[in-house]
């Protein structure tokens, strides 16, 4: 069973390359110690189905570090938000866990009673990353639970907005109702509907009668319970004195039903039950196309969505886990490795190796210590601190950092393309309608019911409420493949304006975790390169990590490893004293540092032997991204470093870029832009970015994993795409002209029906006819359009 | 040709059972997460070999 790609061999678990800690275990190989274990609890308790139904499904740990640590659990706070249910020791808790990403997952955690009996029940809602566990709580506990979910790789997050009533899923369960009752009604009175059209034997008028009353009765849910959305909207749109495209709707489907009505009361005819049902039902399934989000990603986030809800405190010599609104200036906290400092503290012992990543995109650690002040939102990389808070959590910097950017919330509205249109389209309708009603007055009195309702009814703007949504659903679905995943359909129309695109620099251009380094100084031999890499494996520090995966040589034992957190790490090898660090602590003479490059001087033997220059990488297709969106559209870089060197400078023109940018000033530089009517995409990724997105007229969020913490935005955006998003901006642009050629289509069909309708020929058998044709057939012109727009632009298939 | 009355009110009734049993499915939550039950099924054979209570 192991997988073999070239020299590279693949963890059997989580499908990671296996480097230096590649273990053989059962024949399977393994890249850690850590999926290993998993394996092997799975394999006893009989669940190895998991590694059946997809390759190489698991979690790797290192990835989990936003878990929440488990004797938070124990709190009570914490668990009754949790709690959904607990009666008779029998307990229900919904927990959020991130991870979960294919079939293997919900399988695995859906068969937990297998790995602990005291579980009774497991269930999985995957479109929102959910796991509902029903347990014995005397047996197993809270914490034992979620004990057992990190072993197994699945480990809830707790943050603030954990346990809380989700708004509920994308699509409105009414919606379904809504579409069922007007379908099967549709249904229903197109049978009674065919003995007429067909001209069944007439001479039996109480069969015809009948069928005309049962489609009556029928119609009456369409009108009364299918359609209130329309009526809903186009009364809202009355009130606030707008026209917008549900009014000719919601005149057409009275028109409708009052004209059929009649016609089956006076027996003038046979009404135009189906036509109105068949209308409500194309136009729902319009809905619920435009109702498809990805209602498992929040673009909505709050503050309490990133920060954990509960750190340890300590009180005397206890310490006791306390939820960050209850912690008050004074109180001591203790952040352990990779957590996140939620309040404003200042460091009271143990040295900070800060990550400041959540707000900056900056992922190399600052050093802090005793008595320096560590901002909330840093990320703790090291042995554990211990913090004095200096603020409590609503005064913090971070809190007054967020309320700041999503107070004023003063995006330029845009006008919608739809209500523009169907401004004109309603004036054009009522005048029409008026314009034959004057003229049958005139003419033969008796006409003029038939006729203005006529007009009304094939006016009814079906087609043209029909291409929007199914232009833009199709357009999301299309862009979602490929890894950039809007809010809403109207983000689709806002791209297409987009004429600047502002991009942040650190996180968003360049990776996260992906590094360049160089050797400064007379090369190392393959001896000392040895040497440095056996030591750096020692250090858990993001750089040392570099140098560890970037210098190839074998790997002895070092002893005598010694680490001073934020300076360095020291160690023997083969005797050799091996030290790698800053530049005091290699004892080298002090260098000029370059901006945005990193330094780790080596000394081997106590002699300095030079220095990495470790610099960020650009992200892959950045270069291509930033032409191809130049060829369109205005391109800008915003960041908070002083300078911006190498493949990311060489993108921008130099007048584009602007350095040294607080987030406020990034938010003003993109309110500048706005000032003359641009319309301005925002693309970033950190928390320092959050106003310039908010700001901007579309703000992306660059994320490398879903489960990753990103501001608010409109979009998010899969980093490995980002070569992608020239196309992407294209699309929408297109997307707009087939929005606009549908509409021009769906006149036609308005024109031709509307001539039918003066002239007083529009029978029910034309009317049914003319209106699903129309429809159908712009539904099919869009999506087909929309498909082969994306094909031309190498965004159809999957990537 | 009185017969059809009965039929149309038989076959109106099936639909309604049917309306009912889709209004049914909405209500429950079938329509809100469209991945988790196939894998469900997929494994349900398994779960029947070796059930809960033979485990440890």
């Amino acid at each position: 069973m192991t997988a073999r790609t070239g020299t590279e061999v693949k963890c059997y678990h989580c499908g990671e390359t296996c480097r230096e800690e590649h273990r053989v275990h059962e024949e399977k190989d393994f890249c850690c110690q850590g999926c290993q274990v998993v394996y092997d609890l799975l394999q006893e308790s009989g669940l190895c189905e998991y590694y059946r139904l997809e390759d190489r499904p698991g979690t790797r740990h290192k990835a989990a570090a936003e878990e929440a640590r488990p004797e938070l659990f124990d709190l009570p706070e914490v668990r009754d938000r949790l709690v959904e249910y607990s009666e008779d020791g029998i307990t229900r808790v919904r927990l959020h866990i991130p991870q979960m990403h294919c079939s293997s997952c919900i399988w695995l955690l859906e068969n937990l009673h297998k790995l602990q009996p005291a579980i009774i029940r497991s269930r999985v809602r995957f479109t929102d990353k959910e796991l509902t566990v029903t347990f014995r709580e005397a047996q197993l506990g809270l914490r034992g639970l979620v004990e057992l979910l990190r072993r197994v790789g699945y480990g809830p997050l707790l943050t603030g907005r954990s346990g809380e009533q989700r708004k509920g899923p994308g699509i409105p369960r009414t919606l379904y109702i809504k579409l069922g009752v007007a379908g099967f009604c549709f249904g229903n009175i197109m049978l009674f509907s065919f003995p007429e059209y067909l001209g069944a034997d007439t001479a039996d008028g109480t069969l015809l009668k009948g069928f005309q009353f049962l489609n009556f009765v029928f119609s009456l849910p369409v009108v009364f319970v299918s359609s209130t959305d329309f009526f809903r909207s186009a009364w809202a749109g009355l009130r606030g004195r707008r026209i917008n495209i549900d009014q000719p709707i919601a005149l057409g489907i009275i028109a409708l039903f009052l004209r059929s009505t009649l016609d089956a009361v006076t027996g003038a005819g046979p009404g135009y039950f189906d036509s109105l049902a068949g209308l409500i039902f194309f136009l729902l399934i319009g809905r619920w196309y435009q109702a498809y989000t990805y209602s498992a990603l929040s673009f909505d986030r709050t503050l309490n969505d990133f920060l954990p809800l509960a750190v340890l405190r300590r009180k005397g010599d206890k310490e006791e886990p306390a939820s960050v609104g209850d912690l008050r200036p004074g109180d001591r906290i203790v952040i352990r490795d990779q957590e996140l400092v939620p309040v404003d503290a200042i460091l009271r012992s143990g040295i900070g190796n800060i990550d400041n990543s959540f707000i900056t995109g900056e992922p190399l650690p600052v050093k802090r210590n005793v008595g320096d002040t560590v901002r909330a939102g840093g990320r703790q990389r090291g042995a554990a601190i211990e913090l004095e808070v200096l603020r409590a959590f609503q005064d913090s910097h971070l809190k007054r950092l967020w309320e700041e950017h999503t107070g004023d919330h003063e995006r330029p509205l845009m006008p919608r393309t739809i209500d523009a249109v169907a401004r004109r389209f309603t004036v054009a309708v009522l005048l029409i309608a008026t314009g034959a009603g004057l003229y049958w007055w005139g003419h033969d009195a008796r006409q003029v019911w038939p006729v203005v309702t006529a007009v009304l009814i094939v006016a009814c703007p079906c087609a043209l409420a029909l291409a929007m949504p199914f232009a833009y659903g199709h357009t999301i679905r299309l862009l979602g493949r490929r890894g950039l995943f809007l809010r809403d359909a109207e983000v689709v129309e806002r791209m297409a304006f987009i004429n600047a695109v502002v991009f942040d620099k650190t996180g968003t251009l360049t990776a996260r975790e992906a590094y360049d380094m160089a050797f400064v100084g007379v090369p190392l031999t393959a001896q000392e390169r040895m040497l440095v890499r056996s030591v750096a494996r020692n250090s858990t520090h993001p750089l040392s990590a570099v140098l560890y995966n970037g210098i190839k040589a074998p790997l002895k034992d070092a002893v005598f490893v010694e680490e001073e957190a934020g300076e360095g790490i020291g160690g023997m090898v083969d005797g050799v004293t091996v030290r790698i660090g800053s530049v005091r602590f290699c004892s080298g003479a002090p260098v000029e540092r370059e901006p945005g490059v990193a330094q780790v001087h080596v000394s081997i033997g106590g002699v300095h032997r030079g220095r990495f220059d470790v610099r960020k990488r650009a992200r892959s297709g950045m270069a291509e991204s930033v032409a191809g969106i130049g060829a369109k559209a205005r391109t800008y870089l915003l960041t908070g470093d002083a300078t911006v060197d190498g493949d990311v400078a060489a993108a921008f023109t130099p007048g584009a870029m602007r350095t040294g940018c607080t987030p406020p000033e990034k938010a003003r530089f993109v309110r500048e832009l706005q000032a003359d009517g641009t319309r301005v995409m925002m693309v970033g990724d950190g928390l320092n970015d959050a106003g310039a997105l908010q700001q901007s007229d579309i703000g992306v969020t660059v994320s490398e994993s879903s489960a990753a913490l990103s501001p608010a935005s409109d979009a998010i955006l899969d980093a490995r795409s980002l070569a992608d998003l020239p196309a992407m901006l294209h699309l929408a642009r297109r997307a707009r002209r087939i929005v606009f050629a549908s509409l021009a289509i769906s006149l036609m069909y308005n024109v031709t029906g509307v001539s039918f309708a003066v002239s007083g020929h529009l029978t029910p058998l034309v009317a049914a006819i003319l209106m699903p044709l129309s429809s159908v057939s712009v539904v099919g012109f869009v999506t087909l359009a929309i498909w082969w727009a994306a094909r031309d632009l190498g965004l159809a298939s999957r990537t | 040709m009185n017969v059809i009355f009965l039929l149309i009110t038989a076959s109106t009734i099936v639909a309604g059972v049917f309306l009912a049993a889709f209004m049914w499915a909405v209500k429950s939550g079938q329509f809100e997460d469209d991945r988790s039950p196939a894998v469900r099924m997929l494994a349900e054979n398994d779960l029947r070999s070796t059930p809960p209570s033979e485990t440890k």
